[in-house]
Formats: structure tokens, C-alpha cells, sequence
């Protein structure tokens, strides 16, 4: 990112532009949303209610008349729409599934990725007789376990939403819904070929040990690679879609990762407009693309990364989704994820159905 | 006549010196009411709205967000568990403040290096020590209670319910003791060296010559250290933030913790705010009662 802006202000001699990250940038958006100190321009989540609120309410500049936004995949551009109008030029879509380590798989005898929920069963049975952890599953880390919850609850039923809200309603309980009931059943099967410590683990911990080859696979999103890639420079890995646990037809989840948008107190609004337009050239998406590891959704975009090939695909084909969290009210991931990890350290039935059912209650009445 | 000028000239200097006192006690009054009072004030409206944090408009709602924080058993967890933790690194703070300070003060060979080692810690962010921790948790402690045979450390002690909390207060007061020793090693150079000697010809034991001379010159030093680590015990958020995020479950889940989680994850501001202002109504409390006890000793 330093590079390209680099490259922007070269162009525009005059304008500085000084790139700042953060670990919980909703966190610190928020803060200086209250303080009345947005940022000229940043990256937003333009498919999540909580970045669309911040559109209505004024916060960011709208873009709707911009030509540029003609550049973008209009299957992407759509996910961003926000009461007819556009505020944020999505540049990557990630998508979430399994990644397998192909030099472990390949050593124990196992060709390529599994296509469905048996022969991934059957490859995890393959690798624990051979002494190789077959799943990692970071159960330490509550936002990894969370992330986990709603992008496989998503894949288990497109429309989830409906189910909770039913619950919330009164017209399901929790105990009967089939997505938690799934949710469940699939954990406990992954639970079997798991590190000993798997409550203990970190997502970075995770992320280190399937790049050095200590497991064959991993759930995770297209922003893995660059850290496999930090980790190991010689990692031979692959990302495939979670086969459905039922066996019934998947699709893979996909979110808007990266998409800018410059703020209505923006110091120079031209500036900012300019810089979306610079975004979107073939050229400067591209570096973007090769670095970012998601799929562009800028046209004439090249996706030349390997290891997403079956993603890319998916996209492609239109096998995706849009991620649960942009339908979800605020907030329930965060609510549920207890009751998440309290699970897959005691795998108790009975008291995550009462939790989930209080969780899912909560939010729903919370958000009405 | 001269009765009236001398009472009039004392009348006109009591309020000459009132106006003294107001002028040098206003820049502190006003900076308090604007940096304390003030936002204080704001909290209570806003905790009687239901504004999400992003929102420019929002609706009076009354005392709602206060009947919701008992809507659910988390507020009661959360504040079970931080009185917990607070209790206990205050009673372990001052006493192995006191033990530790007490042996930096024996004549030992070195003691100038163990004190340097000793506060090493305090310059460090407690993120970094939560984080450094977080690996020992995982790479070193498991591989110690194998060799060792214990079951309970065997694996990750921050994945279990019962452990995590104690390994938490362990790293804090790790980091968290070293400025407390301080207090107490600087309240022990206060003691007058013959009344120690005057107690050994008495043939006073150790247990005597710290009960009856060690420890009565502590106690300011032991008031001061109680109050300072009562707020960080109720205000204990970025350890836990750093090593187990509240977890497992909601295992260590403090209320700063719970606060952060529904104003900033779930945009839940105003009822944040409400769970803010009990929290800061319950640390009042029993800010009230030490300050009753406290004074109560000193009458005595």
C-alpha cells in the first residue's frame, strides 16, 4: 500500500499521504468518527450494516456518479450498494475455505484437495494414522473461533439469518436448529484430528505450524497466503471450499476485503476522488492484486495466484455467497462466540444450545 | 471606634485572602469540571438514550439500558469474577510487596543488581508482557508440567477455565509488584534502626519486631498501595485483552472487558455507558468504605 500511494503522490506532486494500519480499525474508526477526526481516505467493509449506517449518516463522501466505479465487477459493485447509492470502490473480494498443506497431503500418499466432507474425513483419518495432526483448529483465539462460527454456519445454510431470527421469534429453539445442530456435529468430528492443545492455540500459532508442514490443513480466508508465505517462502499450499458437512451442494463465502472510500471531511476531496480513480487502474489494481492475495474485482484484473486457483474459480462460476456477518444483526457474532469456544473445549450440547439461544434472543431484540 | 477600623481592616483582609484562595483554586476546579465532571454529566444522559456510537440522532429511553444490564447473567459474571481477581491482587500485591521489599532490604551481597533486575519489568507495556506470556503459555509451560508430571499444566493453562484467571493474576503481579515494592522498600528506610535494635535486646522474636515495628510504619505505605491496586484490579482490562481475550467462554471476562465488547462490537454505546456508570457507582462505594475505615484507623 506504501508503494502505491508512493506512486500517487509522485503523480501529484503536492499531496502526502501517510498510510496508518490498525490490528481493530473499527474500533479506531469509531473513536475518531466521535471525535470528528475521520481519515482523508480509507478502507471500509461497504457490504456490512455497520459501515452502511456510517453511510447514511454522513460520515463518507458518496460516489455513485464516479465513471471509475464502471471498472469494477458489477456482481461486486452490487454487494456495496447502499440504498441505491455508492460510497466505498470495492478492489478484492476474500473468500474463505480450507487451505491444505500439499506437501504434507502429498507425503502421506494423498494427491489433491478433498471435494467432499467424506474424503475430508477419510484424508484426516489417513494423516492421524500416519502421526500427522490433521486439522488445526485455534480454539484459544475468540476471534478466530468467531470468524469460524459464521463463515461455516453460512456455508451450512446460505440463509441463516432466517433460522436465528426464527429462533428469536419464539418459533425455533436453538437445540432444533439444524446450522447449530451441523455446527456442532462437524466440530466434533474436526475435534478428532486436532493438536492435544487446541484450546491453547493462537491463530498466528495456527498459521505458523501449517506453514512449516506441521498439519494438513487449515480453515481459514484468502489473507492467509501472505502470512504462510512470511512464515515458510517454500509453503506448497492450496485453498478449497468447505465441502458442505452434510454433503449437500457448497458454496463458498465471500466478503468485500478491500474497498476505499474518502470521507465527507476529507481536506481535499478531489485528491481523494483521484486516488479512487488511481486505485482502479488496471495497472496499479493489479500490484495490488499480486500482493493482496484476493480476488480483484477490478475488469482486466489477472488473478495469478496458484494457490487460490479453486477460489477463483468459484468467483468466476458464481459459487459464492455473501458472507454471513453483512446479514447477521450487529453484534451477534460477537455475542456468540462464547458459547462457540465454551463448546469446543467441553463439546456440552445441552448448555450451547441454552447460550446460543440466549445470545441469538439478545441481539435479535437488541437490533429491532 | 478603633474596635470597628481594627475589624473592618480584618473583614477587608479575610476577603483579600478569599479571593486568593479562589483565584489559585479555580484553574484546578475548572480543569476537574471540565475533564471529570463534565463527562461524568454526559455519561448519565447519554446512558438514558439509545445511541449506537454512530448515530447523530438518538431517542431518550429513560432508565432501559439499566433494567437491561441484569436482562442476562454477564454483567453479574463479569463483576463476580473482577471482584474476585481484585481481591485477590490486592491481598497478594501487599503481601508479597512487603516479603519482597523486606529481603531487597537485608544486607546482601548484590543487592543493587537484584533491585535493578527487580523493576525491569515495570518498564515494560503490560500488552507486551501479556503478549510474551501468551507464547510461554503455550511453548514452555505445557513442556514443564509434562516433565513434571502435572496434569494441570500440561497443556496451555490460559485454555482452562479454572487456570486461566490464576495465570493472568500471575503475569500481573509479575509486572504489577515491582512499584509496590518500591513504596514499601522506601517505607521500610523509614524505620529508625534502633528501635530494631532496642526490640533484639527486649529479645523480641522476627514475627514481634515485624508486628510491632515494621508493620506500623508500613501501613500509610500500605493504605496508599491498597487504593492504587483496588482500581487496577476493577479496571483490569489489557491483560486479559492480551492473553485470553476473556476466555475460554467468558471465563475472564471483566466488566471493562464486557463495557468494551457492547460499546465498540456491538455498537451499543448508551448501554455501555449505563454499565460504566454501575461499575463506576460500585468502585465508589467502596472507595467510601475504605476512605470510613481508613480515617476510623487514624482516630484511633
Amino acid at each position: 500500500m506504501e508503494e502505491l500511494t508512493a506512486a500517487f503522490c509522485e503523480e501529484n506532486p503536492g499531496v502526502k499521504i501517510e498510510v496508518v494500519s490498525s490490528d481493530d480499525a473499527r474500533t479506531v474508526l469509531q473513536t475518531r468518527a466521535a471525535s470528528n477526526k475521520m481519515p482523508d481516505i480509507l478502507n471500509s467493509y461497504p457490504a456490512e450494516d455497520f459501515y452502511k449506517n456510517m453511510f447514511r449518516e454522513g460520515y463518507f463522501e458518496e460516489i455513485t456518479d464516479q465513471d471509475y466505479l464502471s471498472k469494477v465487477n458489477s456482481t461486486a459493485l452490487g454487494m456495496t450498494d447502499c440504498d441505491g447509492g455508492y460510497y466505498a470502490v470495492p478492489m478484492s473480494l476474500s473468500t474463505y475455505g480450507i487451505y491444505a498443506n500439499m506437501d504434507v497431503l502429498n507425503a502421506n500418499g494423498i494427491e489433491s484437495t478433498p471435494a467432499t466432507w467424506d474424503e475430508l474425513i477419510e484424508d484426516c483419518e489417513i494423516l492421524k494414522a500416519n502421526g500427522v495432526t490433521g486439522f488445526l483448529l485455534p480454539n484459544k483465539d475468540i476471534g478466530n473461533v468467531a470468524q469460524r462460527f459464521e463463515r461455516t454456519a453460512g456455508i451450512i445454510n446460505n440463509d441463516s439469518d432466517s433460522e436465528f431470527q426464527k429462533i428469536a421469534d419464539g418459533e425455533m429453539e436453538a437445540k432444533d436448529s439444524p446450522t447449530l445442530q451441523t455446527w456442532c456435529d462437524y466440530n466434533e468430528q474436526l475435534l478428532n484430528y486436532t493438536v492435544e492443545d487446541h484450546m491453547g492455540m493462537d491463530y498466528d500459532i495456527a498459521a505458523a505450524e501449517f506453514s512449516n508442514g506441521n498439519a494438513g490443513f487449515m480453515l481459514s480466508g484468502t489473507w492467509m497466503l501472505a502470512t504462510v508465505r512470511q512464515n515458510n517462502p517454500d509453503a506448497n499450499v492450496e485453498l478449497f471450499a468447505f465441502p458442505h458437512p452434510r454433503g449437500e451442494a457448497t458454496k463458498v463465502p465471500v466478503n468485500v476485503d478491500t474497498a476505499f472510500s474518502i470521507s465527507s471531511t476529507c481536506a481535499d476531496k478531489e485528491i481523494g476522488l483521484k486516488f479512487l480513480e488511481f486505485m482502479t487502474r488496471q495497472d496499479i489494481a493489479q500490484r495490488y492484486c499480486d500482493v493482496d492475495g484476493n480476488v480483484s474485482t477490478i475488469e482486466g484484473v489477472e488473478y495469478n495466484i496458484p494457490e487460490h486457483a479453486a477460489m477463483k474459480t468459484a468467483v468466476d462460476e458464481g459459487n459464492i455467497f455473501l458472507t454471513a456477518v453483512n446479514f447477521w444483526p450487529n453484534g451477534l457474532r460477537e455475542e456468540i462466540r462464547d458459547c462457540c469456544q465454551t463448546f469446543l473445549g467441553d463439546l456440552d450440547r445441552d448448555t450451547f444450545f441454552e447460550s446460543a439461544q440466549e445470545a441469538i434472543e439478545t441481539i435479535y431484540a437488541d437490533n429491532q | 471606634m478603633g474596635n470597628k477600623k481594627e475589624s473592618g481592616s480584618t473583614s477587608r483582609r479575610q476577603k483579600s485572602r478569599d479571593r486568593a484562595f479562589l483565584l489559585f483554586t479555580a484553574p484546578g476546579f475548572l480543569l476537574y469540571l471540565f475533564f471529570f465532571i463534565t463527562p461524568v454529566l454526559m455519561g448519565i444522559y447519554y446512558s438514558l438514550t439509545d445511541w449506537d456510537g454512530i448515530s447523530k440522532k438518538y431517542n431518550i429511553i429513560g432508565l432501559g439500558n439499566y433494567v437491561k444490564i441484569f436482562r442476562t447473567s454477564q454483567f453479574m459474571d463479569s463483576l463476580i469474577f473482577t471482584l474476585k481477581y481484585t481481591i485477590l491482587l490486592v491481598v497478594f500485591t501487599i503481601v508479597l510487596g512487603i516479603i519482597i521489599a523486606m529481603l531487597l532490604n537485608r544486607k546482601i551481597k548484590g543487592k543493587g543488581f537484584f533491585r535493578a533486575i527487580y523493576f525491569i519489568p515495570a518498564v515494560l507495556s503490560s500488552m507486551t508482557i501479556g503478549l510474551i506470556f501468551n507464547k510461554l503459555c503455550y511453548y514452555i509451560i505445557p513442556i514443564i508440567g509434562k516433565a513434571l508430571n502435572i496434569a494441570a499444566l500440561s497443556q496451555n493453562p490460559l485454555a482452562d477455565k479454572k487456570l486461566a484467571m490464576w495465570t493472568i493474576l500471575f503475569v500481573n503481579l509479575w509486572q504489577g509488584l515491582c512499584i509496590p515494592t518500591l513504596l514499601f522498600l522506601a517505607g521500610l528506610q523509614s524505620v529508625p534502626t534502633d528501635l530494631y535494635e532496642g526490640a533484639v535486646l527486649d529479645g523480641a522474636t522476627s514475627w514481634d519486631v515485624f508486628r510491632y515495628i515494621t508493620l506500623p510504619f508500613l501501613l500509610p505505605v500500605v493504605s496508599v498501595v491498597f487504593v492504587l491496586t483496588l482500581k487496577s484490579g476493577l479496571m483490569v482490562f489489557d491483560y486479559i485483552m492480551a492473553m485470553t481475550g476473556g476466555g475460554p467462554g467468558s471465563a475472564t471476562r471483566s466488566v471493562a472487558m464486557l463495557i468494551y465488547k457492547h460499546g465498540f462490537t456491538q455498537n451499543k454505546y448508551a448501554f455501555s455507558i449505563a454499565e460504566a456508570i454501575v461499575m463506576g457507582i460500585i468502585v465508589a462505594a467502596i472507595s467510601a468504605a475504605q476512605i470510613y475505615f481508613t480515617d476510623k484507623k487514624k482516630a484511633v
